[in-house]
C-alpha cells in the first residue's frame, strides 16, 4: 500500500503525529518531539470498536477512535484533534478512510462465521458483491453483511429520504410502539425485514462511473487560431492515474510552467502521441520540456502482471500454442501473419496497456488468484450448456388451506344470474314454446289482416301494472321488458365505472382522503407490528417471551387504534350527514323543494372501516388467540 | 436422461436433448453447427457404445488447442458423473488428456522456462534413463523428483480410475508428487478415453513415440477439424535458414569433440552402438520409448528393420557426413534467386557436389538421436538445430511426392538485405494423415464449420461412409448474420489489395466498428484478415480518430504476437465484459484468438469481421500447393483460396454461438462476401435472410438494433421446449415417427424389386450407414445408428 499514512494530530492537548503502522495492524500516536515511548498511544486495529468524525464542515477536525480490547468491560475513546496547519482534513480523511477500511475488512473475516444470519446469505451475498464491487476486501463489503446494513443509520436515512411511503410507515410504527422497545431494538427490527430494500439501495447510490480513456475524450479545440482546452479537475487526476509519467512531468515543471500552458503545450507534445500510441513522425512539433521525457523507459509492469495472474486453461493460449508437444514444425508463416515489430506499430501494446489499467481494480471475472489452481465448477459452469439443463427444482412451499371452500364461497356466484336462469331451461321446452308463440295457426289476426307478432309475444300496452296476472311471463310481457332495459342499464354503468377507472370515490368508499390515508397508515404499521409478533412468537425462543408480551399489547393497542379511526371516520359521516341534512333543509327553505332523504347517499364511517380492516382484525384476534393459547398451554395465567 | 438408439442405451448427461445429435460410424465428416452440444454428444454416444459393448473399444479424441482439450475433458467427467448416478456404480473407466510437457510441468525451476522446447530438453535431461542409472550408481546428477516417483508405484496403476481434467491432473500430481505428464503417457495404452492434440496421431515425429502402442479398433475422432488439412501439412514442413544452420554446425562440432572424449574415457560404449546399429534400428527402438531424446521423423516399419548404411555406423564418420551436408546446404543458401525444385532434383543435385546418397540421407534423423543417446548428452537445447537439419534430411530424402523445396533470398520484394530460408514444404496434406485412416476404422472428423464437406475427404484422400451438414433447430433467431458491402456513404467495402488502404473504405470500415460499439452489449469480437492488415487499419483508425470515439462506448484489447500477452488481454477482456464496462477485442481470423476461444454468452454479441480472410495469394508456398491441388485432386485454385477464406469467416462467426439459449450478431464486412454466401455452413446460411446479404451501415445498425430488441423480451426455455430442445418424451415420440417411416420405406423398396435394400449401404468395411430417415444396425458394429433430424 502507499507510504505510511500519518497526519499532525493533538491527544490530550498534546501536539503529535498520528500515523498507522506499516504492518497496518494499529494505528499510533506520538508526541512530536517526544522522545520516550510510553507517552506514546497504540491502538491495535483489531480492538477499535467504532469511529467518529466531526462532519465534512466543521472548522475543527476530530477523529474519535472508540477502543475496546478483549479483556476490558469499557470502550476507551480516544480523540484525536487535527491540527495540521496545511491540510488536517485531508490527513483526518486519509486516516479515516484506511482505517475504515482494515476495520471492515476485519469485520468481514471474522463475522462471516459466527454472525447469527449465516454464510448462506453471506454467501449469495458475495456473488453479488463479486458482479458490482470493485476491491472485496475495501469499504463496500459492509453492504453485503445484514448486520451492517441494520445498523448503517445514515444509509437508513437516504433511503427514506427516496422512498416517502417507507418514511411515512416507519414513524408512524416508531410513533406507536410500545414504550418498552428501546429505539434501536425497534430500529433493528424494522430493518431486520428490509434489508434487501437496503441492500440494493447502498449498491445503487454507491455506483460510480468508471475510470475512461481520458487522453482520448481530452479534446483540445482550436478556436480563432488559438488552442483552447478543458480539462477538469477530475480529468487530470485520471490521466495522473493512468500515466503516471505525466504525474512526474506535471511533477518536475508545473511551477517553472503555468499550469494551463503546461496542459495546452502537453496535448501538443510528441510525449502526449506517444502516450495515446500514435507514432511520432518529422513533422510533429518539438516542445524541449516534454522531449525530454521521450526516452523515459515507462515500466508498464506488464511482465510483472504477467507472473502474478493465473490465466485458466480455457483461455490460456500460450498454453495452445505449446499443446503441440515436441517441436514446432511447419513453415514460418507469410508475412502478411507476421506481427510488426512493436516499435513500428505502438499503438497496439498502449491499447492493450491502457485497457488493463481500466479494469485494473477489477477482480478477474474467470478466477479469483487466491483460488486454487484448476477447473472449478464455476468454470464448468459456465461452460456447460445452460438450456439443456432440466427445469430448475421447484422451491415452493406448498400453502395448505384447510376448508377451502370458505374462502371462496363466493366463488360460486361466478356463473351470472342470467346464466345460471338459462342453465335451468330445457332448450327443449324453450323451443317448443317459441314455436307455439310463433305458430300461424294460432296466431291472431290484427286489424288489416296480417300475423299478430305483437300479441303472439305478449306485448300489451294497455297493461302497465308489474303483476299483472299471467301465466306464462311472455318475452314481450311488460316485466321481461323491464327486466331487459334494467340489465342494459346496468351494463352502462359498469362500463362506465371501467371507463373511469376506480373513481376515487368508490375506491375510497366514501371515506375522506384524509382518513383514508389514515386507515392505511394504521394498516402498515399493524402488518407490522404483526410481522414482529409473529418473528418472535415462531423463534421460539424462550428468552424473548418477555418481549412477546410486549407485543402483544402492541396489538391490543393496534386494536385500539383501529378503533380510533374508525370512531372518527364515523364522527366524520355524522359530519356529512348532518351537513347533507342541512343543505336540504335550506334548500327547502330557499325553493320549497322537498329533496328525499336517503342516509345511505353518504358513505364511509365506521362500517366502512370496519369493512376494510375486517381481514386485519381477524389477524390481530387470531395473533392474541395464539399467543393466549400458547401461553395456557405453558400453564400459564392470562393475565 | 437415457434413451435408446436401437439396442444402444446412451445416457446422455443433460434432461434435455438438441435435435440433431447424433452417433455415426466408418470414416465420417460431420458438421454440425456451433456450440450445440457436439462433443457432449459424440462422446455421450460413444461411451455409451464403449460400455455396452465387451470390446471397450478406446476413443482416441483430438482436438485443436489445450483449450478445447480441458473443456472436452470436462464434458466427459460430467458425462461419467451423471452415468454413475444413474446406473448406480462406478463403472471402470479412465480418461485422460496429454498436452506438452510446458503444460503439464510441475518441476520448480523446469516450469519457469518460456519456451515449450526448453522445458522438453530440460525434461528429458532430468529424467532419461541413464541419468537414472547415474543416480542410482551414486553420481550426484540432477533428476526429476516428480518422474522418479512414478517408477514407485505399480506401472499399470500410476492414478485411480476416473476423469481427470488436465488441471485435476496437475492437482493430483502435486499431492502425490508425481509428473502429470508421464502419468499420462505411460497410462495411455490403460486409458478407455484420451484427449489430446492432433499433433499425437498426425504428426508422424510424436505419433511413432506418443500413440503407437494404441491398437487398431481405436476410434478415432478428430473435433474442430475444420483446419485438419493445415496440421497435416504443418507436421511435415520445415524450414531451414542461414542462423540455423550455423548452429547446426556448431552443434557438429560440439559432438565431435565429446565423440572424442568417449572414445578415451568409455569407447566400448561406441562400439555397443555400432553393433546394435548394424542389427537395424529397431532395436535402438526399443530404447527410445518415452525417453527419446529428439524426435525423429517418419519413417516407414521397414526402415526401421533395415540396418544402417555403412558409412554413417561409426559415430565420427556419421558426424563428419552431417557436417558436409549442412556445408552444402549453406552454399545452397547463398543462392540469390528464388529456386524451386522437387526432392529427387535436389537429391540429384546434392549428389553431383558431395557424393551423399540418398538413403544414408533417410537415416540421418535416427542415428542422430542413437548418437545422442550413446554420449548421454543432457543439454539438448544446443542440439536443437542440429536436429532439425537431421529432419530436414531425412524428409527431404523419404518423399519424392507431394514436396517441394523452395528457397527465398528475400523476405519481401521490396527487401535489399538476403535473408534467406529454405522452405520444405508439403503439399499433400493426406501425406500425413493417411496412416491414422490406414490404421483405424471408425474416424470421425466433425466441426461447426467444414462447409464445403466434400473438399475434405478429397484434399485428405479418403472415402467416407456418412457426410452430413445438420441445420440447426432454433425456437426463435438466436443470431442474426449478416453482410454489410456499403458504408453509409454507399462506398463499397472490401478489404481487397487494391483498395483497402484507402481512407474511405477504412474510414467506412471505422465507422461501422463505431456503431456496433454502441449498440452491442458487453463483448464485440472483431476479426481482421492478417496481422499486416490490422496494424495499419488501426493506426489509421487512430490517426482518425475513430479509437477515440469507440473508447468512450467500449475498453479495446487488441491480440498481440506474444501468447502470454494476448491472453493477459484477453482475461481483461472477458473481466470488462463480465464487470458491464464491455469491451471489443480485436483479433486476427487466422490468429491464435480465433482457435480455440470461445466468446459465448455476453464474451461476445457481436462479431464483426472486417475483410474476407483469404490467405496472402503472393506466397510461393501457397502457390505451389495450389498447384499442386488443382493438378492431383481437381480443385481450382479459386474454389480453393474461396474455401479457405470461408471456413475461416465462419470459424470466426461460430466462435459467438454456444447454446440455443445464447445470442449474437454476426456481421461480414466485405462486398466480395455477397458471392461467397452459399460457402457458408447450412446452419448459418439458412439464417441468413435475402434482405440482409446486401446492406449499407445504417441499415445493418437498424436491423441489429431491432434485432436486440427482441432478444430482450421475455423467452421462456419451456418455449423452445419441443423445438430446439428436446425432452425424453419428445425424442421417443420422434423415434416412433421415424421407425414408421423406416418400415413404410423398406416396404416400398421390396415392392420396387425386392433386391438390394435401398439402405444400409455396406462399404468394404462391414459398416454400414444409416441413411436420414431410417435406422439400420449392424451388431457386431456401432457404426450405423444416426438420427437426422430435419430442422425444417
Amino acid at each position: 500500500m502507499a507510504p505510511s499514512i500519518k497526519g499532525l494530530a493533538a491527544y490530550k492537548k498534546k501536539d503529535g503525529m498520528l500515523s498507522i503502522s506499516k504492518d497496518q495492524r494499529s494505528i499510533v500516536w506520538l508526541p512530536l518531539g517526544a522522545r520516550d515511548a510510553d507517552k506514546s498511544v497504540s491502538i491495535a486495529v483489531v480492538n477499535i470498536t467504532n469511529l467518529q468524525q466531526t462532519p465534512e464542515s466543521a472548522a475543527k477536525v476530530m477523529l474519535k477512535i472508540f477502543e475496546k480490547s478483549p479483556d476490558a468491560a469499557e470502550p476507551v475513546t480516544h480523540v484525536f484533534n487535527f491540527n495540521s496547519p496545511s491540510n488536517p482534513r485531508g490527513e483526518a480523511n486519509a486516516i479515516k478512510d484506511v482505517l475504515t477500511n482494515l476495520i471492515s475488512a476485519i469485520k468481514a473475516n471474522d463475522a462471516s462465521v459466527p454472525k447469527p444470519n449465516g454464510a448462506g446469505p453471506a454467501s449469495a451475498a458475495m456473488a453479488i458483491a463479486s458482479a458490482v464491487t470493485s476491491k472485496p476486501a475495501s469499504g463496500a463489503g459492509r453492504w453485503y453483511d445484514d448486520a451492517q446494513l441494520k445498523i448503517d443509520i445514515e444509509l437508513q436515512q437516504s433511503l427514506m429520504k427516496k422512498d416517502p411511503t417507507l418514511h411515512r410507515t416507519y414513524m408512524e410504527s416508531r410513533r406507536t410502539k410500545p414504550d418498552t422497545i428501546s429505539d434501536s431494538q425497534f430500529n433493528s427490527q424494522f430493518w431486520s425485514t428490509r434489508t434487501n430494500i437496503l441492500r440494493a439501495h447502498a449498491v445503487e447510490t454507491h455506483q460510480k462511473r468508471g475510470a475512461y480513456n481520458v487522453l482520448s475524450a481530452v479534446k483540445p479545440r482550436t478556436v480563432d487560431g488559438e488552442l483552447k482546452l478543458n480539462i477538469s479537475a477530475e480529468q487530470v487526476s485520471l490521466i495522473f492515474n493512468q500515466h503516471p509519467l505525466v504525474k512526474r512531468v506535471y511533477d518536475e515543471n508545473v511551477p517553472k510552467v503555468n499550469e494551463s500552458e503546461f496542459w495546452s503545450r502537453f496535448f501538443l507534445s510528441r510525449l502526449f502521441k506517444k502516450l495515446k500510441g500514435e507514432r511520432i513522425v518529422e513533422t510533429d512539433s518539438t516542445d524541449p520540456t516534454f522531449d525530454r521525457y521521450l526516452d523515459t523507459k515507462s515500466d508498464d509492469g506488464l511482465s510483472q502482471r504477467l507472473l502474478s495472474t493465473h490465466i485458466p486453461h480455457i483461455i490460456d493460449l500460450e498454453g495452445n500454442e505449446e499443446n503441440e508437444g515436441g517441436n514446432k514444425t511447419g513453415n514460418r508463416k507469410d508475412f502478411t501473419m507476421r506481427p510488426g515489430s512493436a516499435a513500428k506499430v505502438p499503438i497496439i501494446r498502449t491499447i492493450n496497456n491502457l485497457s488493463e489499467k481500466l479494469m485494473a481494480h477489477v477482480p478477474p471475472s474467470d478466477v479469483d488468484p487466491a483460488d486454487p489452481i484448476g477447473m472449478d465448477e464455476d468454470t464448468f459452469n459456465s461452460l456447460a450448456l445452460r438450456d439443456l439443463q432440466g427445469d430448475p427444482e421447484e422451491n415452493r412451499i406448498m400453502l395448505n388451506i384447510k376448508e377451502q371452500s370458505r374462502f371462496f364461497s363466493n366463488e360460486k356466484s361466478e356463473m351470472s344470474a342470467e346464466a345460471a336462469m338459462y342453465a335451468k331451461q330445457v332448450p327443449s321446452e324453450v323451443l317448443f314454446e317459441l314455436q307455439a308463440d310463433v305458430d300461424p295457426t294460432i296466431m291472431e289476426n290484427d286489424t288489416s289482416g296480417n300475423l299478430d307478432l305483437r300479441a303472439a309475444i305478449g306485448v300489451l300496452e294497455d297493461s302497465d301494472s308489474e303483476d299483472e296476472e299471467e301465466k306464462m311471463p311472455h318475452v314481450g310481457s311488460k316485466a321481461s321488458l323491464a327486466d331487459a332495459q334494467k340489465q342494459v342499464l346496468e351494463g352502462v354503468k359498469a362500463r362506465r365505472t371501467e371507463m373511469k377507472g376506480s373513481s376515487t370515490e368508490s375506491s375510497l368508499s366514501g371515506l375522506s382522503q384524509k382518513m383514508f390515508d389514515r386507515l392505511t397508515l394504521t394498516h402498515a404499521t399493524t402488518t407490522e407490528f404483526l410481522h414482529h409478533f409473529w418473528l418472535v412468537f415462531l423463534s421460539g425462543d424462550p428468552d424473548r417471551a418477555g418481549e412477546l408480551a410486549r407485543m402483544v399489547e402492541t396489538l391490543d393497542r393496534a386494536m385500539d387504534r383501529i378503533n380510533a379511526v374508525a370512531a372518527d371516520a364515523e364522527k366524520e359521516r355524522e359530519e356529512a350527514l348532518r351537513k347533507e341534512k342541512q343543505r336540504i333543509r335550506a334548500k327547502y327553505d330557499q325553493y320549497g323543494i322537498k329533496e328525499p332523504w336517503n342516509p345511505n347517499s353518504i358513505g364511509g364511517g365506521e362500517k366502512v372501516v370496519r369493512e376494510m380492516m375486517e381481514p386485519t382484525i381477524r389477524t390481530l384476534q387470531k395473533a392474541t388467540k395464539e399467543y393466549k393459547k400458547a401461553l395456557a398451554a405453558e400453564g400459564l395465567d392470562v393475565s | 436422461m437415457r434413451f435408446n438408439i436401437d439396442d444402444l442405451p446412451v445416457l446422455f448427461p443433460y434432461p434435455r436433448i438438441y435435435p440433431g445429435t447424433l452417433d455415426a460410424g466408418g470414416h465420417c465428416v460431420l458438421e454440425m453447427p456451433s456450440g450445440t452440444g457436439k462433443t457432449v454428444s459424440l462422446l455421450s454416444l460413444i461411451v455409451a457404445y464403449q460400455q455396452y459393448y465387451p470390446e471397450h473399444r478406446k476413443l482416441i479424441y483430438c482436438s485443436r488447442t489445450m483449450s478445447e482439450i480441458e473443456k472436452a475433458l470436462a464434458e466427459l467427467k460430467a458425462l461419467m458423473k451423471y452415468r454413475e448416478e444413474q446406473l448406480g456404480h462406478k463403472e471402470d473407466f479412465r480418461g485422460l488428456g496429454l498436452t506438452s510437457r510446458k503444460n503439464l510441468c510441475l518441476h520448480p525451476s523446469v516450469k519457469r522456462e518460456k519456451s515449450g522446447a526448453i522445458v522438453d530438453a530440460r525434461c528429458r535431461s532430468l529424467t532419461a534413463g541413464f541419468v537414472k542409472e547415474k543416480k542410482d550408481k551414486g553420481e550426484d546428477v540432477p533428476v526429476c523428483i516428480y518422474h522418479d516417483n512414478l517408477d514407485l508405484l505399480e506401472p499399470h496403476n500410476l492414478i485411480p480410475n476416473g476423469v481427470w481434467t488436465l488441471d485435476g491432473l496437475m492437482r493430483y500430481g502435486e499431492q502425490h508428487k508425481q509428473c502429470p505428464y508421464f502419468t499420462s503417457r505411460r497410462m495411455m495404452s490403460f486409458c478407455n478415453v484420451i484427449i489430446y492434440s492432433y499433433h499425437y496421431l498426425l504428426d508422424p515425429k510424436i505419433a511413432e513415440r506418443v500413440s503407437k502402442e494404441l491398437s487398431k479398433d481405436c476410434i478415432v475422432v478428430f473435433d474442430e477439424a475444420h483446419n485438419i488439412d493445415n496440421v497435416c501439412i504443418e507436421s511435415l514442413s520445415t524450414d531451414i535458414t542461414e542462423d540455423s544452420l550455423r548452429k547446426a554446425t556448431r552443434g557438429a562440432h560440439n559432438l565431435e569433440n565429446k565423440i572424442a572424449e568417449m572414445k578415451d574415457s568409455d569407447a566400448g560404449k561406441l562400439k555397443d552402438e555400432y553393433a546394435k546399429l548394424v542389427e537395424g534400428l529397431r532395436d535402438a527402438d526399443e530404447a527410445r520409448e518415452e525417453d527419446a531424446f529428439m524426435s525423429n521423423p517418419a519413417l516407414p516399419d521397414d526402415l526401421l528393420k533395415e540396418a544402417v548404411p555403412g558409412n554413417i555406423r561409426r559415430a565420427e564418420h556419421f558426424v563428419a557426413f552431417l557436417k558436409r551436408f549442412v556445408e552444402y546446404l549453406k552454399t545452397r543458401m547463398k543462392v540469390r534467386q528464388v529456386i524451386s525444385e522437387t526432392p529427387p532434383s535436389f537429391l540429384a543435385h546434392l549428389k553431383e557436389y558431395t557424393f551423399i546418397e540418398k538413403k544414408p540421407l533417410r537415416f540421418c534423423a535416427e542415428r542422430l538421436t542413437s548418437l545422442v543417446r550413446t554420449l548421454e548428452l543432457t543439454n539438448i537445447e544446443d542440439y536443437q538445430p542440429l536436429q532439425e537439419v537431421a529432419t530436414f534430411a531425412t524428409l527431404v530424402a523419404t518423399y519424392e511426392k507431394g514436396f517441394l523445396l523452395i528457397l527465398e533470398p528475400y523476405e519481401s520484394d521490396t527487401a535489399e538485405v538476403p535473408n534467406p530460408v529454405l522452405h520444405f514444404t508439403c503439399l499433400d496434406a493426406a501425406i500425413a494423415i493417411k496412416p491414422v485412416f490406414d490404421r483405424f476404422s471408425s474416424v470421425i472428423i466433425t466441426s461447426g464449420t467444414i462447409s464445403p464437406l466434400e473438399m475434405y475427404p478429397k484434399m485428405l484422400g479418403f472415402t467416407t461412409v456418412v457426410q452430413e451438414s445438420y441445420s440447426m433447430t432454433l425456437a426463435r433467431r438466436s443470431f442474426l448474420p449478416m453482410i454489410v458491402t456499403r458504408g453509409s456513404d454507399q462506398v463499397a467495402i472490401s478489404s481487397g489489395f487494391q483498395v483497402r488502404n484507402e481512407p474511405s473504405v477504412v474510414r467506412n470500415y471505422g465507422h461501422l466498428l463505431t456503431e456496433f460499439s454502441k449498440l452491442t452489449p458487453d463483448g464485440m469480437v472483431v476479426f481482421f484478415p492478417s496481422y499486416l492488415y490490422m496494424e495499419s487499419i488501426i493506426s489509421m483508425w487512430q490517426g482518425m480518430g475513430i479509437l477515440d470515439e469507440v473508447w468512450k462506448y467500449k475498453l479495446i484489447l487488441v491480440e498481440t504476437p506474444d501468447a502470454q500477452e494476448t491472453s493477459l488481454a484477453l482475461e481483461t477482456y472477458r473481466t470488462a465484459c463480465c464487470n458491464g464496462r464491455g469491451a471489443i477485442l480485436l483479433c486476427v481470423a487466422r490468429g491464435k484468438v480465433s482457435e480455440g476461444i470461445d466468446f459465448d454468452h455476453q464474451y461476445g454479441r457481436t462479431v464483426l469481421c472486417i475483410g474476407v480472410p483469404f490467405q496472402y495469394t503472393e506466397s510461393r508456398i501457397l502457390k505451389a500447393r495450389l498447384e499442386f491441388l488443382r493438378e492431383t485432386y481437381r480443385i481450382r485454385e479459386n474454389d480453393f483460396l474461396s474455401f479457405d477464406a470461408m471456413r475461416h469467416a465462419a470459424q470466426c462467426l461460430g466462435r459467438v454461438l454456444r447454446g440455443k439459449d445464447d445470442y449474437g450478431i454476426m456481421v461480414l464486412a466485405d462486398r466480395r462476401f455477397l458471392k461467397k454466401r452459399t460457402q457458408l455452413p447450412k446452419w448459418i446460411n439458412q439464417a441468413l435472410l435475402d434482405g440482409e446479404v446486401n446492406l449499407s451501415t445504417d441499415m445493418a445498425v437498424g436491423a441489429a438494433k431491432k434485432f436486440l430488441r427482441s432478444m430482450a423480451q421475455p423467452f421462456k426455455p419451456s418455449h423452445q421446449e419441443g423445438i430446439s430442445t428436446w425432452s425424453l418424451k419428445d425424442l421417443e415420440n420422434f423415434k416412433e415417427k421415424q421407425e414408421e417411416e423406416s418400415i413404410r420405406t423398406l416396404r416400398e423398396a421390396q415392392k420396387d424389386d425386392g433386391a438390394e435394400p435401398m439402405d444400409g449401404i455396406r462399404n468394404g468395411n462391414e459398416e454400414m450407414t444409416a441413411k436420414e430417415d431410417e435406422f439400420s444396425f449392424d451388431d457386431d458394429e456401432l457404426e450405423a445408428s444416426m438420427m437426422e433430424l430435419d430442422g425444417h
